[in-house]
């Protein structure tokens, strides 16, 4: 091969790579914009695995309550961050979950045994708990004090914004019970998920019209407000939305993103915590789906709740204002194990967006 | 990224096979009764460069903080006080919410370095691709142009030790949404070493 070959050879090689490069690998992330977003992060004070956050109303007043193993609650209203009081009359076993109606607050709670043959601690029993106020003592449900570690147990609610339309149910293996303090009522259980009659394998629920609709899934809301009732309940399956309007019949959208896992509702956006972090979606004034997930329009939540972290639980306090003007609280959890992804161990809790503050923290 | 690598190997094999194709005979051009003229570099000198640096973020307040990287680079003389030659950088930037901005600028450079004795004094300016990266995102290609300045010391005929200064300007610009153009200036400054040959 002489030198005018090479030169050929050489040449061609360069402008193939090159044009390779540029129009078979190129992707456009959204970096500089995103990093501008962020701001220094607060210490986490509610941090951990955390499955449920639910609204109660003593005296007209409306808190808040988390759980983390331990339960913490605070005033609704105080938007600001570190204004969560540790319940020290919680349980001494841990809390899994949490429910409320419009007079009790309900605690499942995990006790924990060592199993010195393969070295770890495993669930000895479960046990249900009920108070009737903020800060009242705990009490273990007559004959739910020990149920079967093997026995699944969930715990939910409608968490509606109004208190009187909250209920509570509990389903432990294939039976379902309406909860009214230390009085669970047992109801009848069918196979079928979007209606009145919960299924043997619910999972959550939500106050419409005059009845609680059950589902099997995670992600279910409706669009009431504290001062107006539902028009529309929601729930997702994977990325798809099913809305009605009648408990009848139900209309599919899909939001295009990863798995829902919970969704709250304000007046302009659903606010879905998903496999893959915060997300958002739009929809009409009426409260139809009208556009697919993105993660760009929730102020700095791309760049916090991240797709690297799975969103458990969302809630929006007022869910009458615009999603960039109400206090929204969202868990970060590992999506994928914690070896296997970048997320911070620090990051894995509570965080919260506050519109005085304008940006998602730690919380 | 993954496919981006055999590209730029393909580039970087190509690039040696023609330098090392160059060469191929050049030994029969020595004219024993020419007059000599010893100068520190001259054309077809070659040098390899090896730093490490710290990289400070010039217009991101406190959103990014400042970094690190490291970079490799491949240099030819084509006169005694001009060179032609290609870096690789790899660069990060912790940010203020405890994420991670990673940047590889490759970029293509001429580089005039005049000199006073053993002191070497490099101006560089660069061209070419970055991949950068950020949470699960990345974008590519993006622009990067990039001025440099150092002073050496050459050492041995084989070494040279020295700083070395670059100010980098890399745009993101996004077709399907330009209010989010937006661009980095990072200025850096490192330890060098140059390996002559």
């Amino acid at each position: 091969m002489d030198a005018k070959m090479k030169k050929i050879f050489f040449y061609t090689v360069c402008i193939t790579a090159a044009v390779s490069l540029f129009t078979l690998t190129g992707c456009q992330g959204e970096i500089f914009n995103s990093i501008r977003e962020e701001v220094e992060l607060e210490s986490s004070t509610i941090t951990g695995d955390i499955h449920s956050l639910v609204r109660f109303t003593e005296s007209s007043t409306d808190y808040l309550f988390v759980e983390n193993g331990d339960i913490y609650y605070k005033n609704a209203s105080n938007s600001y961050h570190g204004a969560w009081t540790s319940d020290s009359n919680a349980p001494n076993d841990y809390t899994y979950m949490l429910a409320s109606d419009s007079t009790y607050m309900y605690a499942l709670g995990l006790t924990y045994t060592s199993d010195y043959t393969e070295g770890e601690n495993v669930i000895d029993h479960k046990t249900l708990y009920y108070k009737s106020s903020v800060t009242g003592a705990w009490t273990a449900i007559s004959g739910y004090e020990s149920i079967s570690s093997s026995t699944t147990v969930v715990l939910f609610g409608t968490n509606a914004p109004q208190a009187s339309h909250r209920k509570a149910y509990v389903r432990i293996g294939s039976y379902v019970y309406s909860l009214n303090g230390s009085t669970l009522t047992a109801l009848t259980t069918g196979t079928t998920s979007g209606i009145s009659t919960p299924s043997t394998t619910c999972v959550s629920c939500v106050y419409f019209g005059s009845s609680t609709y059950f589902f099997n899934y995670t992600a279910s809301t409706t669009n009431e407000t504290a001062d107006t009732a539902a028009t529309y309940m929601y729930y997702v399956n994977g990325d798809n939305v099913y809305y009605s309007a009648d408990g009848s019949t139900w209309t599919s959208y899909d939001f295009s993103c990863d798995d829902v896992y919970s969704i709250a509702y304000t007046s302009d956006y659903f606010v879905l915590g998903t496999s893959g972090g915060l997300q958002e979606a739009a929809h009409s004034s009426a409260g139809v789906p009208t556009g697919g997930a993105d993660d760009d329009s929730f102020a700095n939540a791309s760049s916090t709740l991240s797709s690297s972290y799975k969103v458990n639980v969302v809630l929006a306090v007022t869910p009458a204002n615009a999603m960039l003007n109400t206090d929204v609280y969202g868990t970060a959890n590992y999506s994928g194990t914690a070896s296997s992804t970048s997320a911070v161990f620090d990051n894995i809790g509570l965080w919260s967006y506050y519109p005085s503050r304008a940006k998602w923290n730690r919380e | 990224m993954k496919r981006c690598l055999p590209l730029l190997l393909i580039l970087f094999l190509a690039g040696g096979a023609y330098t090392f194709a160059a060469d191929s005979g050049s030994g029969d051009d020595v004219h024993q009764d020419a007059p000599v003229e010893y100068k520190t570099n001259d054309t077809g000198d070659q040098y390899i460069k090896i730093a490490i640096m710290g990289v400070q973020p010039q217009n991101f307040d406190q959103q990014l903080k400042t970094g690190g990287a490291a970079e490799l680079g491949y240099h030819r003389f084509i006169s005694s006080l001009f060179a032609l030659g290609f870096d690789i950088q790899f660069g990060y930037n912790p940010t203020i919410g405890s994420n991670m901005f990673t940047f590889v600028p490759m970029t293509l450079t001429g580089t005039f370095q005049p000199y006073i004795g053993r002191f070497e004094f490099p101006f560089t300016f660069g061209v070419g691709a970055a991949l950068e990266s950020y949470l699960s995102r990345n974008y590519f290609p993006g622009l990067v142009l990039k001025g440099q300045a150092g002073a050496f010391f050459r050492a041995t005929e084989s070494w040279s030790f020295g700083i070395e200064s670059e100010y980098m300007y890399m745009p993101q610009w996004y077709r399907d949404h330009p209010e989010y153009n937006d661009y980095g200036l990072f200025l850096t400054v490192g330890l060098v070493a140059r390996y002559h040959f």
